[in-house]
């Protein structure tokens, strides 16, 4: 082929390529060189903002260290790797790519430089996350049921046993005293179970209007009363807002999210914030704590995933599901300044006229 | 919470021999609680720790006039327990004890009558005693088990 053919064709392969395909190309200490319109598009950056800055923009700190240290090692040693990234454009909106980095090697076998090509995956990803959540879900459902009878039988014969030497006339005043505490404390468990339960297999909600501020109010009393005078202050706001919601679904949700909020680490007040926007109601729980310590927080969400000495690692993951069985959504976003806010969004509930 | 007055240890009559009530369950503190509890309100408790040991007991007059039944220890074959259990006694009534909110397999519109565990006594006195007295909650008769029990299983 002529030397002026190959080099039309080759500009027409890429003319297609980029049609195709997100294409970005880096030096190999990683440095942006080269990217097309689509990486733009999907990154929300504009070429100049991306050209000569290290790859690592649009990392979103979900993979782990081992995993990104699998693929640099790949690629540094002339193979190609593949595989789908979770990326983060520049408004923070995350992406899935399904990605293969060709590296492009030098005289000496050794890479200049690397060629990746990425297809946007991120609604198959979103998906895919949905059926195993509902897997997990289901399977949690069971699980709770399960453990809920293998407590409760045996509950069943302590308490009642009990109860039955409580009323025995013979018995010590001291020690009918003591029964009594037992059976305090037995139903307390029992309820946990009931709690538990009512987690893992949430009924369906029941949606009708309610009142914003009267359970914000509600939730932070509880909250504050569960922190033992350990949480600080928690303002309300002064809001008329109705949302359509699950009233009792809607109040353990503010009430975790609060809960989390006290135990963030400090003494500044927690602020809920309602706003409403092109009918949806924002309800933001901020505090002023530590943040999320470099993870992601969209992690924070998955079950058995915790960061505290005590609790189930379930709190989020509950919050998530009965937020999402209301028709709403809930994500967790760093504060300006310190801090994080929890953000419920709910459809705002439009009176009929 | 039911007023002191409608408990059930004042509905049981002090001249006639106590009434039978036939507790089938596989964890000994609930038996023992139970018997004691309702032997306390003047019935007459006897327990037994699986459905063969229950049914050989409900078979011996005087026959149990309530029968307080574990639901998971029909073992799946919960039908076959109950007509046995009807063969033997066949005027009884039957109460389920059962952990969760309705019996399983069950529709909460099946009416099936239930304890649930944990119980308190004094209200498992009053639903044995209302058991006995008449059917205000339902009829456990009129329950087509085979239907409750076919799906029990899946």
């Amino acid at each position: 082929m002529p030397h002026g053919e190959s080099v039309r064709l080759l500009e027409e392969i890429r003319y297609a390529l980029d049609q195709a395909a997100i294409v970005a190309v880096t030096d190999q200490r990683g440095v942006i060189t080269y990217v097309n319109d689509k990486f733009c598009e999907i990154s929300k950056y504009s070429r100049s903002e991306l050209l000569g800055q290290d790859h690592r923009i649009i990392n979103s700190g979900y993979h782990s260290k081992e995993f990104i240290r699998g693929l640099w090692h790949t690629i540094a040693r002339g193979d190609i790797w593949r595989g789908e990234l979770r990326n983060r454009a520049k408004d923070g909106s995350i992406y899935w790519v399904d990605t293969t980095i060709v590296p492009l090697l030098n005289a000496e076998r050794k890479p200049r430089q690397y060629l990746a090509i990425r297809a946007d995956i991120t609604q198959r990803k979103a998906m895919e996350q949905q059926l195993t959540d509902q897997a997990a879900l289901a399977q949690l459902g069971e699980f709770a049921a399960v453990v809920a009878h293998e407590v409760r039988n045996p509950l069943a014969g302590v308490k009642g046993s009990l109860q039955v030497l409580r009323s025995r006339p013979a018995t010590d005043p001291d020690d009918r005293r003591v029964i009594e505490a037992m059976i305090s404390r037995l139903d307390a468990l029992n309820n946990k179970v009931e709690d538990i339960l009512r987690f893992a297999r949430p009924r369906s909600p029941m949606l009708e209007p309610v009142e914003l501020r009267p359970i914000i109010v509600d939730a932070s009393a509880s909250a504050e009363a569960a922190g033992n005078g350990s949480c600080s202050r928690i303002v309300v706001p002064d809001t008329a807002a109705v949302v359509r919601a699950d009233r009792e679904m809607l109040r353990a949700v503010l009430l975790n999210l609060l809960m989390n909020a006290c135990q963030a680490g400090s003494s500044d007040p927690i602020e809920v914030l309602v706003s409403q926007q092109n009918g949806a109601c924002h309800i933001d729980i901020a505090d002023r704590g530590a943040g999320f310590g470099g993870v992601d927080p969209e992690r924070l969400f998955q079950a058995f995933h915790t960061t505290k000495k005590s609790g189930t690692g379930l709190g989020l993951a509950i919050v998530r599901r009965l937020v999402s069985l209301q028709g709403g959504t809930v994500v967790l976003l760093a504060r300006e300044g310190r801090g994080a806010i929890a953000r419920v969004t709910l459809p705002v509930h439009h009176a009929e006229v | 919470m039911m007023p002191p007055s409608a408990r059930g240890k004042s509905r049981i009559p002090r001249d006639k021999s106590p009434t039978r009530v036939l507790i089938v369950d596989d964890e000994p503190l609930v038996c023992w609680s139970l018997a004691a509890g309702l032997r306390i309100a003047g019935f007459d408790a006897i327990t037994a720790s699986s459905g063969v040991e229950g049914l050989a007991l409900a078979g011996r007059p005087p026959h149990p006039a309530v029968v307080l039944l574990d639901v998971r220890l029909s073992h799946g074959g919960r039908a076959a327990l109950l007509r046995d259990l009807r063969r033997a006694a066949p005027a009884c009534r039957l109460l389920w004890l059962t952990t969760e909110a309705q019996v399983p397999g069950s529709r909460p519109s099946d009416d099936m009558r239930t304890i649930r565990k944990p119980f308190d006594l004094a209200e498992v006195v009053q639903q044995v005693s209302d058991a006995i007295a008449g059917r205000p909650e339902g009829d456990v008769d009129d329950i087509d088990h085979t239907t409750v029990l076919g799906r029990a299983k899946s």
